[in-house]
């Protein structure tokens, strides 16, 4: 009982701590802060190079000069890489590598990302200054036609190519200067030298323009972004390696199995001793106490599953005289008295044990006892049943002596046959009890078949 | 046969309505170029001792190792923040090499400095305490001296910080340097209210966009986010025996790409920061707008250009 009460109680503790260690597990065992910052860090600066090249695009597409933009993207950065708690990350040298890789690249990025609006402003000041050039030309009133056409298309020509992102190559660029200087050739001398400006300049613009197209194409390389991508699947997969040798996780792997087995242990004592504790019980309930025989329950189980099939019978015992010797000598006499007939009528069984029966004594409470008998030979069965019953009233009639007196003892004996006196139990009992009735009215000691009995 | 005709005559169309657009994007010149600062709020009562914190350090001479310089010395608030020096004094008794710079509106520029090395306003300020030839302090020892003065204990208390540090004070600073930005009556103007500027500012304007100062004077602060460089269309510096201070960027970077770039400086308050260019070479601003449209545009402008670009730079003054 107190075995029972202490695994109890030791398995409600268990199953409240185990989830408790298991969380405390789980969170020493999640990414240890350092890697977690450094992926914070280049989550963010994966998110940067994104909306920087974003920013990049739109600059330079819409034509528009939104250079704070771009600069406030650039200090995000910046400040991402310097708010950085470095000191957390001091004793990994592999993470010091991988991090001076990334801002040097982002130092390189920012350096690209100056010379980007550094040269998008010459692009777009040239252009204006060119499309100056153009309108002062115009304005010359010696400027034929065609020059005033050659120039202001050169002008849409150089704002398409920047639009769209192609380049003006070096051959197009002389194409429209021996184009633009044949036609001017006739025209007067301050267009000429206009003319000249402006072909200077448009050759200016051009190789800026060609240069600002390199750099785009650079920053839409996304190195920084395909580097932190890259160190952050290093970060991942040598965290779970770090994860698994680190002495943390044998400790803790340790404790768990420890407390794993445990547990394991407890449930399997508790298993046994519940079976024990069943089978007990089983034979609690199958067994008369006293007697340690067979109890009604089970004789009228067994009845019933060969009262259908077998032939047989039920003897019936009841003792003589057993009421005065309780009586007069006690319930430890009396109860002995029954252990007695008991052992008696197990020894009955004994003796007329053959191949043709199978007998059970059966104890059905109070000073009736029961012999069930199935009978294999029926040709024979009367003679063996009858051999049974005498057998039966002959062990059981001895003497109880007490100082005073002596009390003698004996068995009345009913027999019922089935099939022939019934197929049913309450009818087959019943005959046995008449059988039983009779014998006592005979002067007991005695055995009564009911089909004998006169009616 | 037919069908190649009609393609091309499509081609040649949307070829045009597309030039069409541009023309119409140049003659734009699609506007938003500058930002308006907006009016500021008024502060909370911790900022506001913030701010006052910031200036009682900007004012401190004893944050200097002789004791005789501070912020203060170089950047007058009567001259909108700068000095109008060509040069002011280090404190050593000689010149600097640089002009000093209004840093009203400091706050907005992405680059600080004449070239742009610096990349923060926190990173300058470190050099400034510990320059040699600046305030010329190792940063324990002046935090040593700010926690044994009690009226500074108490200051920042006031101000919110838990503690008397290198980055607290840095904070309290740009804080006070922060707030030193108000906005314009062209920042008004941009915010919808149409009255605060007359027409020849307007005029004023529209050459600055027209001109092209735009490209490169233009975002909240007219300038401050990118480096260009001096001479873009022709030589402001002479080429042989140029000053090595000249070189501008390239002194930081080494690269040969940056030689002669500099910053873009804001053009608020300039009004008011006479002389003008890292070098002082301009003592009016009449003849920095004229350096500005031969040197950076190519274009030689007219009295009445630099007149009226002198107007509109007028309305960037800061409402008092
Ligand atoms: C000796 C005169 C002097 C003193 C004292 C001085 N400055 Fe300056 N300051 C300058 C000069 C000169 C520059 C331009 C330096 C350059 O571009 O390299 C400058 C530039 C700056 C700038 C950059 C402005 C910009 O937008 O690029 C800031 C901000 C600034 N100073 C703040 C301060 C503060 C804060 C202090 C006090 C700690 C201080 N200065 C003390 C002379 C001085
Ligand atoms: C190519 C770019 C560019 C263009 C276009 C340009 N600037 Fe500048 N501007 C600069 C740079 C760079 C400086 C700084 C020069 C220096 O550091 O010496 C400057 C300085 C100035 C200054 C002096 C500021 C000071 O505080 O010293 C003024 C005023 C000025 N520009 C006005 C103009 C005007 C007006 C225009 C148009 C007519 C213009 N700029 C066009 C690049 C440009």
């Amino acid at each position: 009982m107190t075995l029972k009460r202490f695994i109890k109680y030791s398995l409600v503790v268990i199953c409240l701590v185990f989830p408790l260690i298991w969380l405390y597990m789980d969170s020493e065992l999640g990414m240890s802060r350092k890697a977690h910052e450094v992926d914070m860090l280049l989550l963010n600066v994966i998110q940067v190079d994104t909306e920087l090249t974003e920013r990049v695009l739109r600059t330079r597409s819409q034509l528009t000069l939104h250079y704070d933009d771009i600069s406030s993207s650039q200090k995000r950065l910046h400040n991402l890489l310097v708010k950085f708690p470095m000191s957390i990350i001091n004793n990994s040298t592999a993470l010091k590598e991988q991090l001076s890789v990334i801002t040097e690249l982002s130092l390189e990025t920012q350096n690209s990302l100056d010379k980007f609006k550094s040269i998008n402003s010459q692009v777009s000041q040239r252009q204006r200054y060119i499309k100056y050039l153009a309108e002062e030309i115009e304005r010359t009133s010696s400027a034929t036609t065609a020059v005033i056409n050659e120039v202001n298309h050169i002008v849409i020509e150089v704002f398409n190519a920047r639009i769209f992102g192609y380049q003006i190559s070096e051959s197009d660029v002389k194409n429209y200067n021996e184009r633009l200087l044949n036609l001017a050739k006739n025209d007067d001398q301050e267009t000429q030298l206009l003319v000249e400006k402006f072909l200077i300049h448009f050759k200016e613009l051009s190789l800026l323009a060609n240069k600002e197209t390199v750099i785009v194409s650079n920053i839409l390389e996304h190195q920084l972004r395909n580097q932190s991508l890259k160190i952050r699947q290093e970060l991942l997969a040598s965290h779970y390696k770090e994860l698994i040798n680190s002495k943390d996780i044998q400790r803790y792997l340790t404790i768990y199995t420890g407390f794993l087995l445990i547990l394991i242990l407890f449930f399997v004592l508790n298993r046994r001793h519940l079976k024990r504790y069943a089978s007990k019980h089983k034979q609690h309930s199958e067994r008369d106490d006293l007697t340690q025989l067979y109890n009604r329950r089970v004789f009228l189980k067994k009845l019933e599953s060969i009262i259908h099939s077998q032939s047989g019978a039920l003897l019936f015992i009841d003792l003589d005289g057993f009421k005065i010797v309780n009586d007069q000598l006690g319930h430890n006499v009396g109860d002995e008295t029954l252990q007695m007939v008991a052992s008696k009528l197990k020894n009955v069984i004994e003796l007329n044990k053959s191949n043709h029966v199978t007998a059970d004594v059966f104890r059905l409470g109070g000073d009736e006892f029961v012999l069930l008998i199935e009978v294999q030979d029926q040709t024979d069965s009367k003679r063996l049943l009858t051999e049974f019953a005498r057998s039966a009233v002959k062990e059981c009639a001895f003497n109880l002596t007490s100082p005073n007196e002596t009390y003698s003892i004996s068995v009345s004996v009913g027999v019922a046959q089935f099939p022939e006196c019934g197929k049913d139990i309450a009818e087959l009992l019943n005959c046995a009890d008449k059988a039983m009735y009779e014998s006592k009215q005979r002067g007991r000691s005695c055995y009564t078949f009911y089909n004998e009995i006169e009616q | 046969m037919n069908k190649i005709v009609v393609r091309n005559f499509a081609y040649f169309i949307v070829g045009m309505l597309l030039s069409l657009c541009n023309v119409k994007v140049i003659a734009q010149d699609s506007g938003h170029f500058i930002r308006p600062i907006k009016p500021i709020e008024k502060l909370t009562s911790i900022q506001r001792h913030q701010v006052n914190l910031g200036k009682v350090l900007f004012e401190d001479v004893n944050l200097s190792e002789n004791k005789q310089m501070a912020c203060i010395s170089c950047h007058l608030p009567e001259k909108g923040y700068a000095d109008g020096l060509p040069f002011s004094k280090d404190n050593a008794g000689k010149d600097k090499v640089y002009n000093t710079p209004s840093i009203s509106y400091s706050i907005y520029n992405y680059h600080v400095s004449w070239t742009g090395r610096f990349k923060s306003l926190e990173e300058h300020l470190d050099f400034l305490i510990t320059n040699k030839t600046l305030m010329n302090r190792k940063w324990p020892s002046l935090i040593a001296q700010l926690k044994g003065n009690s009226e500074y204990q108490s200051l920042f208390t006031l101000a919110g910080y838990n503690e008397i540090s290198k980055s607290t004070v840095i904070d309290a600073i740009i804080k006070f340097e922060a707030n030193l930005a108000k906005p314009s009556r062209f920042d008004l103007y941009l915010l919808g209210d149409r009255t605060k500027l007359n027409s020849a500012e307007i005029a004023g304007f529209n050459l600055f966009k027209s001109a092209g100062c735009v490209s490169c004077h233009q975002g909240i602060n007219l300038g401050g986010n990118l480096r260009q460089k001096f001479g873009v269309i022709k030589p402001y510096f002479p080429e042989q025996e140029i000053n090595t201070r000249d070189l501008g960027y390239f002194n930081s970077s080494g690269k040969s790409e940056d030689i002669n770039f500099f910053r873009v400086p804001s053009l608020r308050n300039v009004t008011k920061t006479a002389p003008y260019f890292h070098d002082a070479s301009a003592p009016t601003l009449e003849k920095a707008i004229q350096v500005m449209f031969t040197y950076q545009l190519g274009i030689d402008a007219t009295e009445e250009d630099i007149e009226s670009i002198k107007a509109f730079l007028a309305t960037l003054e800061a409402i008092e």
